[in-house]
């Protein structure tokens, strides 16, 4: 935290100044004469800035981005900044997140300055400000909000590539690809705001606060039902690695959820299939729930071996009572070498679930890590890496490989400091896989 | 008995469907072409949003749409907005069966109908004294779509009485208690709609149903979630079941049947909910118990006698604390109360055991007699349930067994 205030001292003034300075230079441009629409839209973004609503496909959502568009699209852009600004600085302080004066006025300013931008690029694609003219502004209607979100994200990802030790560019790109569709899909109703506002009474942004409790309540119920999914599968994991003897195997499919998971990010993967890799990861081993007495052993006899072997089927069973297909597939699989010498299929090369491949790789590299059966002692990190690369294209799935070497580039943390919990799985991802941290 | 009164409600519903339907394709004309498109597209995107209340189907937000094309284009534009999407939306996105989209076409038609016939008889009726056109315009649309809904529901319950086995009582309490806030609502906010619609054009209103959905997409999530619960439980449970590969989908089976019982009884959906879940917990706590212990064909010596028998204390602690599953952790606790007292772990007798325990117990005994064991083969359904009969009144609860007698041929 110490690295984001330095930031934050050494950006902000420079942030804050640029906002005051405008302000005072366009100052004979905001609509005073209008002070009740300029106070009610201050006041609507304070208030919103106090609602946070938990988003489901993200991290937590604000109303207030709907009401950023809203007069981005009815105030011209000094005005714009002043109410934004204005308005998200006093929400700051009040929403109770410590006293920061500093960080309120750079809050209010950054998010400011980039509403003012994108009311800017909606005016100079043609939009006209105080009057919706609903289709012929599509395309302004589009832009304005989004030039809002780039230069957000750019300010956002200033700091947080810093304090991550991300490359910039990439944390901005990331940044404005993880928060697009949250973003897109307010503009209907910003523009539905905007056009009650303009044309029927400016009272209409007040209704559409009202009617958000309503969304509230099934949003409650859905975070408390996703809370007991993820305590079930916390129990699950914890029910599997119980039939571990030795304290080692103890958190194996945790760690392994968390390796699986930076190299599907690594690979890009789709949301749900990064989501169907982690369960897999998660739940890889739940097959050996039955094979307690086995583990127990000390010296595990041949034909008990082959037996061990089977839980990879008794596991993609159980994992079967799943709605998605490739969740058994990748535990069925997770045993296969990418030569074709693995089991149970003895599949070979891409004929092997991607989310298998993945799987395989997270679970032996933590084995190895670990001293986990059948890897008798613990090994370096160095000896792991080469084992690893070795194996590359034998073993392993070559790009599967390299994707999980360039997570451990790019952010070691991601895998060797790791105290993972299954609840960040079940998690979307978006900020709030950084928040784990 | 059952299957033929579905079978005939079917067709009838699927005639009332069929002819809706071509009613509603021959009042389209070509002035409103370009609306009638729209107002289906839109429908589509409505329907799509689906806010379900149990295991089986909820309620869309077609309707809101399908009835702004009434008051605004007239009874083709409803027909269609509100029929169509459910083949569209229904056979590719939600996978729903043809069986299943025909009877939901013909159970729909009725309700629009008589939303249709509602809205006609209050504009044009002399009989009603209103202050205003506009009062009078805005109370047709207001009961016209209440109407729908409260023909519709009792339609849904109907049929959840013929496919699921619930009385159609209890499926009625248990939709109308879910469904009448969101009724409501959507009354309200299809009446503003509409208004939007003449005032600011189709456009406008899309945006505005586009709107809408996107604002009731938690309640759609809410939904799904309730099922991803029980799959995920399921997935818990047969993890326990397959430490013996005889018991393999013991606890889902065993919960199934639970679910039929409990239904058969007239018991109400809430409780019915409990029992799903205590049923497919009810072994749970086997998970600590050694696979060699539970896959052991002879005898149990005494020591592993007692192991076993503690299951239901462990799988009743085990969800207990967990909010939901909580609810269910004392019918789990007693599953194996012998009806004359001689059961474990308490040793209660009769109606002292929990009724869901009782359910569970029937349940639990039926599956294992039915599936085949590495030294017997499964039971028939008749000799299974010779069996059970014989032993109501000292293990089971008598009234349970009746309605398993009732329903065998239902299983």
């Amino acid at each position: 935290m110490r690295t984001i205030t330095l930031q934050v001292r050494f950006v902000a003034p420079i942030v804050v100044g640029l906002t005051t300075t405008v302000i005072a230079a366009l100052v004979d441009h905001i609509p005073w004469e209008g002070w009740p629409q300029l106070l009610l839209s201050f006041g609507m973004i304070v208030i919103a800035s106090l609602m946070r609503i938990p988003d489901p496909r993200g991290s937590s959502v604000t109303p207030s981005s709907v009401l950023f568009y809203l007069v981005i699209y009815i105030f011209n852009p000094p005005t714009v900044l002043l109410i934004v600004g204005a308005g998200r600085t006093v929400g700051y302080v009040l929403s109770n997140r410590g006293w920061a004066p500093w960080r309120a006025v750079f809050n209010g300013a950054q998010v400011g300055l980039s509403a003012a931008v994108g009311a800017l690029v909606f005016g100079l694609l043609g939009g006209n400000s105080g009057h919706i003219d609903w289709p012929r502004d599509y395309p302004a209607l589009l832009a304005g909000p989004l030039a809002h979100q780039v230069v957000n994200n750019f300010f956002v990802a200033h700091v947080l590539s810093r304090w991550r030790g991300t490359p910039f560019l990439r944390t901005w790109v990331d940044g404005v690809r993880d928060l697009f569709w949250p973003n897109l899909l307010s503009i209907p109703t910003a523009t539905l705001v905007a056009i009650l506002y303009t044309r029927f009474h400016p009272g209409a942004v007040v209704a559409y606060l009202l009617l958000l409790p309503f969304q509230w309540r099934a949003l409650g119920l859905y975070i408390r039902r996703r809370q007991l999914y993820e305590q079930i599968i916390d129990g699950l994991v914890v029910a599997t690695d119980a039939n571990f003897p030795v304290g080692a195997g103890k958190g194996h499919a945790r760690r392994v959820a968390r390796i699986a998971d930076a190299i599907a990010r690594e690979m890009r993967l789709s949301e749900s299939m990064a989501e169907s890799v982690k369960f897999a990861a998660l739940l890889h081993d739940i097959g050996m729930i039955g094979k307690d007495d086995l583990l127990a052993r000390p010296v595990v006899a041949s034909e008990d071996a082959e037996e061990l072997l089977d839980h990879v089927r008794v596991g993609a069973e159980i994992a079967r009572e799943l709605p998605r297909e490739e969740i058994a597939e990748a535990i069925l699989h997770h045993h296969e070498r990418f030569d074709g010498s693995g089991y149970p299929g003895g599949l070979r090369g891409e004929a092997i679930p991607l989310a298998a491949r993945i799987v395989a790789l997270a679970e032996v590299v933590d084995s190895m890590a670990f001293g986990i059966y059948p890897h008798p002692t613990a090994a370096s990190w160095a000896s792991i890496i080469s084992h690893v690369t070795l194996e590359k294209g034998k073993g392993f799935d070559p790009d599967v490989v390299d994707a999980f070497l360039r997570s451990l580039d790019r952010d070691p943390f991601a895998i060797e400091g790791w105290s993972p919990s299954a609840s960040d799985v079940a998690r979307s991802p978006g900020l709030s896989w950084m928040a784990t941290r | 008995m059952h299957r033929r009164k579905a079978e005939l409600a079917e067709v009838g519903l699927l005639l009332v469907g069929g002819g809706s339907l071509g009613f509603g394709l021959a009042g389209l004309d070509e002035t409103n072409l370009v609306r009638f498109t729209v107002i289906v597209a839109l429908a589509c995107v409505a329907e799509w949003l689906e806010v379900r209340f149990g295991p089986f189907e909820g309620l869309t937000l077609r309707p809101v749409v399908a009835f702004i094309g009434l008051w605004g284009g007239g009874s083709a534009i409803l027909m269609l907005a509100g029929l169509l999407p459910i083949a569209f939306v229904g056979i590719p996105l939600k996978r729903s069966s043809p069986r299943h989209v025909l009877a939901q076409l013909g159970r729909d038609a009725l309700a629009l109908w008589f939303g249709f016939l509602v809205y006609q008889n209050f504009v044009n009726s002399t009989v009603w004294p209103m202050p205003s056109m506009l009062t009078r315009e805005v109370a047709a649309r207001v009961s016209s779509i209440l109407a729908f809904w409260t023909l519709l529901i009792p339609l849904q319950a109907f049929g959840l009485g013929l496919t699921e086995g619930m009385h159609f009582r209890s499926a009625l309490q248990h939709l109308l208690r879910h469904a009448w806030p969101h009724a409501t609502i959507l009354t309200l906010v299809a009446v503003m709609l509409s208004y939007l619609d003449a005032g600011f054009g189709i456009m406008v209103m899309g945006i505005a149903v586009v709107m809408l959905v996107e604002a009731y997409y938690p309640w759609k999530l809410l939904g799904e979630q309730r099922g991803v619960l029980t799959t995920s439980l399921q997935m818990m449970a047969q993890a326990v079941d397959l430490k013996d590969p005889y018991t393999s989908n013991h606890s889902r089976r065993v919960s199934e049947y639970a679910v039929r019982l409990a239904r058969a009884m007239g018991l109400p959906e809430v409780e019915v909910e409990r029992i799903r879940i205590g049923a497919l917990m009810h072994d749970i706590g086997k998970i600590g118990i050694s696979g060699r212990i539970i896959r052991k064909p002879g005898k149990l010596t005494d020591e592993e006698q007692v192991i076993m028998q503690g299951h239901p204390l462990v799988s009743a602690s085990i969800i207990e604390p967990l909010e939901i599953l909580g609810e269910s952790a004392e019918m789990v606790r007693h599953h194996h109360e012998n009806w004359d007292g001689t059961g474990y772990p308490d040793g209660l007798k009769g109606e002292e055991i929990p009724l869901g325990s009782r359910i569970i117990f029937v349940a639990d005994a039926l599956d294992a007699l039915l599936t085949d064991r590495p030294y017997r083969k499964g039971a028939s359904r008749a000799e299974a349930l010779a069996i059970i009969r014989r032993n109501a009144g000292t293990q089971f609860d008598p009234s349970v067994v009746e309605a398993l007698a009732r329903i065998a041929d239902l299983l």
